[in-house]
């Protein structure tokens, strides 16, 4: 019990001292029963990985994610590496080894004789080969997907291997029960000892890492930390410690040539330039610390049981146990803090502390040093102190001495001059050896209308040796050669008109010898030598700010609540309250720069040191894809939508551990978005894409401006549903371009086959009159005339009129395609009776006819019934019996074959075959000719026009 | 000349057989005190009856302990809690504790060693790896090793009812000496 009551007496009595970090609490929203976070580790692309007692997470700032085992098995990593190709590998403690691949599915390369042996570290070698230490089963060599138990006479009793790091020499150390085993592979693999006999303290080897500079840290179990020089090629002591300290659990660098020490109960920081502390952790630990990172952005991790702890090394709190602080110097040594009631100073850490000027009870308002490291202490209301703390001597100045005003708001000097910005106006000293000398020249400046500027805040010596002062209410000022001139700075205000700037609290310039110049209303200016204004910064609460240059091209603004430093890239950081700032609230000008160009801040009790990293790499927020649906991160560019899923859903996440809250997005769908879409929200959604190629691309920042940020994207290409595809609509207008062409060509070849028959039927028409007018005919018939003239007179008549009669027939009907079956049996009569008169009884005609309705193509039976006379013998010895039956469907006409030796009258051969042609243009039905072996019939089919045959 | 050999072979068999003879130190009553200092009582037991190897050349160990062998509770009900109900004696009722001995130091040699034991240390059918330091004191036939070491209750799932927490310890100091002799060479 009385051990809990000094604690809290401390406490509260007598804060902490040394180095402190704000660590600040990470949600532990794991979805998983963790107890014990043992291993930290980041890749190269800024994740987190967290090693755990139930398995593998990963951590972007504000998510976590597990990775399940494809076994389902909840065992601890013990191991987390990072190949050359970028895949995370994880070591487990029952030996399993798995491999990320795309974030979530895992691929198992344990061997089985591994099996049960915890995996200590992983080691990729530049050939590709994989080194691997287990605890309980030594080393093992990966090649080409084999496993190799690495055994070596020296290594037979090394079985447990708790560390291994790869050095810059590409020698394999490895942290044993036996002292350090140095592995080389090349030129020939060769095993070395370290122990004791070569200077190790302790055999049991626990932690070995890699300091910046190439130098093996070495974490003993019993005998604290030691360090391989890599350059001397000797041991060197880092920090002795005892078993009550813990063990060591890790040794980190920080950033340039800082070490942190962490043991499972408080963790050491030592560096070439403080000498070795121990950092203030402000929670109680309940836990073991068991793993300690410090990541690419110069944050420290911490884990402790299963809470994991972030800080922002950038800043460091002192408390040097001092209140109302209100400005702050450092010399070589010492820290110098001048407060309300009076001067103190400690040493770097905020230790052994020293008050000066105990009997003037002064309020320090500001504090300079000269170039002899003398101490100039400006004061509220009693004037101004030379103070050389190496002789202690002291000299006081007054109104009395000529000075403006007793009150002296800022200091700044160079060479053997110096000015005071007083509540009253600016004094000028001079002085010739020292500032102790009897005769100083002190002058009161006046503007170029002879009154004084009223209240000076601030007074700046730019490293070109021009003098500025900043005024309430006359604006900003400068010396040109002993007079004061003004400088007048105008900028535009919201409303667009210009502000005159009046008042100046804060001056600094900047690497490319710009002023920054703070003023009213929470605004900060940078302008050019002409006044122009470059830049305007509002703070967002329009609280004043100090500004300063700090030695890393940054221009600090500070103000209540935050820092905002502004650098060389034009990039603005902040720290806030989000960060690790803690009720801010600090003094105009109460800063001082270090020699390295970091920057000490007082902050009324206690004192802020911020370093900057910005020579560290990448300040950008990372940006990962996590999710995009439909596909999957897997696919290959692009990423290709089928038209019934034409929708969007993009999930990322920035990586910015300093502070999460932060980070803002933009994102673009180009070929969908005029512009850039800005969020805090990590997801994009769209909807209903019509088909076409898209580019999304994305970026993310901490401070609104994405002008410098690298940009992530991506190409998808929406599918055009089937009825636009290509080959759809090729197909259909082929499918159109054929039908039109068969269309046309219908059109063409029914053209060509009217005008066929036409000529056809004209030909036919022809050769029908042709016939007629046969000389061949009209000769026989003459003939047949001439025997009948002599015979009997009045038979000839007749006969003549018969033919007569017949060719009128013919010529009349020689136009028209059908006559009526009556005027074709007229025809045929006629021709008949020639026929007749020709052969006499040589001929028989046998007429069947039970129908004369109907239409039938002219002198097709007259054709029919020649044809019969041309082919056949028509004798006495062989009669010719021609029979014609005519019913309601068909004309038939027969004839016995009797074929003729010689044949007298030539045959056109285009009689019957022309006929049929021309029935096949008059109607479907068709002329049916049958030759028997001895009979000879045509059938032509009777049509009815008006019936539709 | 035969003889001569005879007498040569049988040398060298001798000395090998001889070299072949690790140096074995044994105990069967080595001491094992523990103690928990709880804010509202403090309990102690001992027990007289541990029994370890020491094998100085291949500088392992093993040491045994049957559990009910402690005396010294401040109540018989207190013991019995231990045995049944903490501890669960019926189940294990075996303590052990064995292992390498990390530094190369060569026991044999009268001297006194600080050395660290590394093993596995099992008790209430729990196995934890522990490293212990150990101070042995050697006269040659006989070593003295002394050490303690805290357990703490959590590594080997030995759970305490709420109620009773204030009574016991969630850290017990325990203390260890053992005089262990050589084994004579056969």
């Amino acid at each position: 019990m009385k051990r809990y009551c000094w604690f809290v007496f401390l406490l509260f009595f007598f804060p902490l001292y040394g180095h402190e970090y704000h660590f600040r609490l990470l949600p532990a929203d794991y979805n998983a029963d963790v107890q014990h976070i043992n291993l930290l580790f980041q890749s190269s692309d800024k994740l987190m990985w967290l090693g755990t007692d139930v398995g593998l997470f990963s951590f972007d700032g504000r998510k976590y994610k597990f990775f399940s085992r494809e076994d389902h098995l909840q065992q601890k990593v013990t191991a987390i590496a990072e190949s050359p190709d970028g895949q995370i590998w994880a070591g487990y403690e029952d030996g399993r080894i798995l491999i990320t691949h795309f974030q979530g599915v895992f691929k198992n390369l344990t061997p089985d004789s591994l099996q049960g042996f915890s995996i200590s570290k992983i080691v990729f070698l530049p050939n590709q080969n994989v080194l691997i230490a287990t605890y309980g089963r030594g080393l093992w060599l990966l090649h080409d997907g084999q496993m190799q138990h690495l055994v070596y006479s020296t290594l037979a009793n090394i079985d447990d291997i708790y560390d291994a790091v790869l050095d810059t020499k590409g020698q394999l150390w490895l942290g044993t029960d036996d002292g350090i085993w140095i592995y080389n592979s090349k030129p020939s693999p060769s095993l070395q000892q370290m122990g004791r006999t070569q200077g190790l303290k302790d055999d049991i080897i626990t932690r070995l890492s890699l300091s910046q500079q190439g130098n093996v840290l070495i974490g003993m179990y019993d005998f604290g930390a030691e360090q391989f020089n890599i350059v001397r090629n000797e041991l060197q002591e880092l920090k002795p410690l005892s078993p009550e300290d813990g063990n060591i659990i890790g040794l980190v660098n920080g950033f340039g040539s800082d070490i942190f020490i962490a043991t499972e109960k408080a963790i050491w920081f030592t560096s070439s330039v403080t000498k070795e502390h121990k950092i203030t952790i402000p929670f109680p630990l309940k836990d073991r610390i068991e793993s300690i990172l410090f990541d690419m952005s110069g944050n420290l991790w911490l884990a402790c049981g299963n809470r994991l702890y972030i800080a922002n090394t950038q800043i460091v709190y002192i408390n040097p146990n001092l209140s109302g602080i209100q400005t702050i110097l450092s010399t070589k040594d010492q820290l110098w803090y001048g407060c309300q009631n009076g001067l103190f100073s400690t040493d770097k850490e905020g230790q052994h502390l020293i008050s000066y000027l105990n009997q003037e009870h002064i309020n320090v308002l500001c504090l300079y040093k000269d170039t002899n490291d003398i101490l100039w202490i400006g004061t509220f209301g009693q004037g101004l102190y030379i103070f050389d703390p190496a002789v202690k001597r002291i000299r006081h100045l007054t109104e009395r001495d000529h000075l403006s005003n007793t009150s002296i708001l800022n200091i700044d000097g160079h060479d053997k001059k110096a000015w005071l910005a007083t509540l009253g106006g600016i004094t000028q000293i001079e002085w010739n050896a020292s500032p102790f000398e009897s005769e100083l020249n002190v002058t009161e400046i006046q503007d170029q209308f002879e009154s004084p500027p009223g209240y000076v805040y601030d007074v700046y010596v730019s490293p070109q040796g021009r003098v500025w002062f900043g005024t309430d209410g006359k604006g900003l000022f400068y010396l040109d050669h002993g007079d004061l001139r003004s400088f007048p700075v105008s900028y535009q205000g919201n409303d667009s008109t210009m502000v005159d700037v009046r008042t100046v609290y804060s001056i600094t310039g900047d690497w490319e010898h710009r002023l920054w110049i703070s003023t009213a209303k929470g605004i900060v200016l940078c302008v050019d030598e002409h006044g122009k204004v470059i830049q305007k910064i509002i703070s967002p609460n329009g609280s004043l700010n100090s500004v300063v240059l700090t030695g890393s091209q940054e221009v600090m603004m500070i103000r209540e609540g935050a820092i905002q430093t502004f650098n060389a890239s034009g990039q603005i950081f902040w720290f806030d309250e989000a960060s690790g700032l803690t009720s801010f609230t600090p003094n105009i000008n109460a800063t001082g720069i270090e020699d390295d160009g970091s920057v000490w801040i007082a902050d009324t009790d206690i004192i802020l040191h911020y370093t900057s990293y910005n020579s560290f790499t990448n300040r950008f927020v990372r940006m990962h894809f996590e999710d995009i649906s439909p596909g999957s991160l897997e696919q290959a560019q692009p990423i290709k939508l089928r038209p019934d899923s034409n929708y969007l859903d993009v999930r990322f996440t920035g990586i910015w551990y300093q502070d999460p809250t932060r980070v803002r997005y933009r994102y673009m769908l180009q070929g969908h978005d005029a512009d850039w879409i800005y969020t805090q929200e990590g997801r994009a959604v769209y909807s209903r894409l019509s088909p076409g190629a898209y580019t999304f691309v994305l970026q993310g920042s901490n401070d609104y401006d994405f002008s410098q940020s690298p940009t992530l994207q991506r190409s998808i290409i929406v599918m055009p549903p089937f009825y636009l595809r290509w080959w759809f609509i090729m197909s259909i207008l082929a499918g159109l371009g054929w039908i039109v062409y068969s269309l046309i060509r219908g059109r063409i070849i029914r053209i060509n086959r009217f005008h066929t028959l036409e000529k056809e039927k004209t030909t036919l028409q022809l050769h029908a009159i042709q016939a007629q007018v046969n000389p061949h005919f009209l000769f026989n018939s003459f003939n047949t005339l001439s025997s009948i003239i002599e015979e009997d007179q009045q038979a000839a008549v007749a006969y003549v009129d018969q033919l007569s009669s017949f060719f009128r027939g013919a010529l009349m009907h020689r136009d028209d395609e059908l006559i009526t079956l009556a005027e074709e049996m007229d025809i045929v009569r006629n021709y008949m009776y020639i026929l007749i008169k020709r052969y006499g009884d040589n001929i028989h005609i046998e007429e069947h006819i039970t129908n004369l309705n109907g239409w039938i193509a002219p002198l097709s039976i007259q054709l029919l019934v020649e044809n019969a006379i041309k082919h056949n013998t028509v004798s006495a010895g062989k009669n010719l019996t021609i029979q014609i039956h005519i019913d309601h469907k068909w004309v038939e006409v027969s004839n016995p074959i009797q074929p003729k030796f010689q044949s007298s009258e030539e045959s056109t051969g285009f009689g019957l075959s022309s006929l049929v042609a021309r029935y096949t243009y008059l109607t479907p039905l068709k002329i049916e000719i049958t030759k028997e072996t001895n009979r000879f019939t045509v059938k032509i089919p009777i049509l009815y026009p008006d019936k539709g045959t | 000349m035969n003889k001569i050999i005879v007498i040569l072979i049988f040398c060298v068999f001798a000395l090998v057989a001889a070299k072949s003879q690790n140096a074995i130190y044994k105990t069967g009553d080595g001491i094992i005190n523990f103690k928990s200092d709880a804010p509202l009582e403090v309990i102690t037991a001992t027990s007289k009856k541990m029994e370890g190897i020491i094998d100085a050349d291949a500088l392992t160990f093993a040491f045994s302990l049957q559990v009910r062998t402690f005396e010294g509770f401040n109540n018989g009900l207190q013991r019995q809690h231990f045995y049944e109900n903490y501890l669960e004696t019926d189940k294990y009722p075996t303590a052990t504790f064995s292992g390498k001995i990390i530094e190369h130091v060569n026991l044999k040699v009268p001297g006194t060693y600080t050395i660290r034991a590394k093993g596995q240390l099992t008790i209430h059918g729990r196995t934890k790896e522990r490293i212990i330091k150990t101070e042995i004191i050697s006269t040659g036939s006989e070593l003295k090793a002394k050490s303690s070491f805290i357990v703490p209750l959590v590594d080997h799932q030995i759970e305490v009812p709420r109620i009773v927490n204030q009574k016991i310890a969630q850290e017990i100091e325990v203390h260890v000496q053992g005089t262990f002799q050589l084994e004579g060479k056969s």
